[in-house]
């Protein structure tokens, strides 16, 4: 569905260009990231949330890891990321 | 002899507990045997005794002959205490997994193949005055069930019967895919007799409109297992898999909910999400033991054509 772009060079970039494209939104941010993110073993669910009043992109896991430790970056295109230990997520049955 | 050999013999007797070289009997009185003080006019003598607990005292001279408790056995003296019938304690069970009628939202629910969920809303529909609503795995049995399938309140879980407690049937509901994301788990089912449901949600009231949900928003929820619970939306645009019971199903678009000390629990599934003015805003249907899922209230209408009554 989409694929994982290192970082966004061209937006330090042109930061100091009067031409500037808009910043992309978390939303698009997380969108644009999110497949990626979940084919991390033990990753069950990415989203968007606040934390200590800050949007960031939240990392929901099943146990920590190291391997998810290493696969997600303390920031996504400018955004924080954070990682969450959640369980098992089932239908409330 | 000691107590506790004339204690085996008063089981055998009186409870037809098997002992070495006895027939064993049964009182149809006794509930209970024990070893104790004497008590003697209210007062302890110091003496052992064989307590046998009936379920009444009766007079002497009404007992059958045969069945009548002798003062002393086997030596030991006897001491009659009538403590009544013995029952395990079977608390009355809250409103939230009782039967109810008419049924109202926040209560026990479910497809009679399923554990239970909850009664989320009443709804209305471009051609129905009142449905129910609920999960798709709650009233649908995770697309199992059929059209028409009988929906129980309370659920199976909570003791609901066909026989007796049959509200409903299954009305139609969202069809969980495997192969592509999903954006609800939802079903509609159809009361046999519209005066058997009522729109007001236990303990919260009657829905006021609808409102989209926001990070940090207040909520609450009315739920089989948890009951009335409060939290706040924590994250949303959240794409996760869950858990069920052919496998996981991936979920785009929900959101995550948190309280203190839990916001749910397994049997809430099919609650209405509400904020603090009771506008829904979403439809429990997943959790962990740290956090709760639901779907966008918004999707959920559509999905199914559905406003909240």
């Amino acid at each position: 569905m989409c694929t994982v772009q290192p970082g966004n060079p061209t937006a330090t970039l042109k930061a100091r260009t009067p031409a500037l494209p808009p910043m992309p939104s978390i939303t698009d941010v997380k969108r644009r990231h999110e497949a990626a993110i979940l084919k991390v073993d033990g990753v069950v669910g990415v989203g968007i949330g606040l934390r200590g009043g800050r949007e960031c992109i939240t990392v929901m896991v099943r146990t920590l890891s190291d391997p998810v430790r290493a696969a997600v970056p303390k920031e996504i295109e400018g955004f924080p990321t954070a990682i969450e230990v959640v369980g098992d997520v089932r239908a409330r049955r | 002899m000691d107590v506790s050999d004339a204690k085996a013999v008063c089981e055998c007797k009186f409870l037809g507990l098997e002992l070495e070289g006895m027939t064993p009997s049964v009182n149809a009185n006794v509930v209970g045997v024990g070893v104790g003080i004497k008590v003697y006019r209210g007062m302890p003598t110091g003496e052992t005794a064989l307590r046998v607990y009936v379920k009444k005292k009766v007079h002497p001279l009404m007992i059958p002959e045969g069945e009548l408790i002798p003062d002393f056995i086997e030596g030991v003296p006897t001491d009659i205490d009538a403590i009544g019938e013995v029952r395990i304690k079977w608390p009355f069970p809250p409103v939230f997994q009782r039967r109810l009628r008419p049924a109202r939202p926040g209560i026990s629910i479910g497809h009679r193949d399923v554990s239970a969920g909850t009664f989320g809303l009443v709804v209305r529909t471009a051609t129905e005055k009142g449905l129910i609503l609920s999960n798709n795995h709650v009233l649908a049995n995770e697309n199992r069930g059929v059209k028409g399938d009988v929906i129980l309140q309370p659920g199976d879980w909570d003791g609901g019967k066909s026989e007796k407690d049959s509200i409903g049937s299954l009305a139609s509901f969202v069809p969980l895919k495997e192969e592509e994301t999903n954006q609800v788990d939802a079903a509609l089912a159809q009361p046999y007799d519209p005066r058997d449901i009522a729109p007001d949600i236990v303990g919260i009231g009657r829905v006021a409109g609808t409102v989209e949900p926001r990070l940090g928003m207040a909520v609450t929820k009315a739920g089989r297992t948890t009951r009335i619970t409060r939290g706040e939306v924590t994250d949303m645009d959240v794409t996760l898999l869950v858990g069920y019971t052919n496998g996981s199903l991936l979920f785009q678009d929900q959101m995550i909910l948190r309280g203190r000390g839990g916001f749910s629990g397994p049997g809430d599934s099919g609650s209405a999400i509400l904020d603090m003015e009771n506008r829904v805003c979403g439809l429990l249907f997943a959790g962990s033991p740290v956090v709760t899922i639901a779907n966008r209230w918004a999707k959920v209408a559509s999905a199914l054509g559905v406003t909240p009554v």
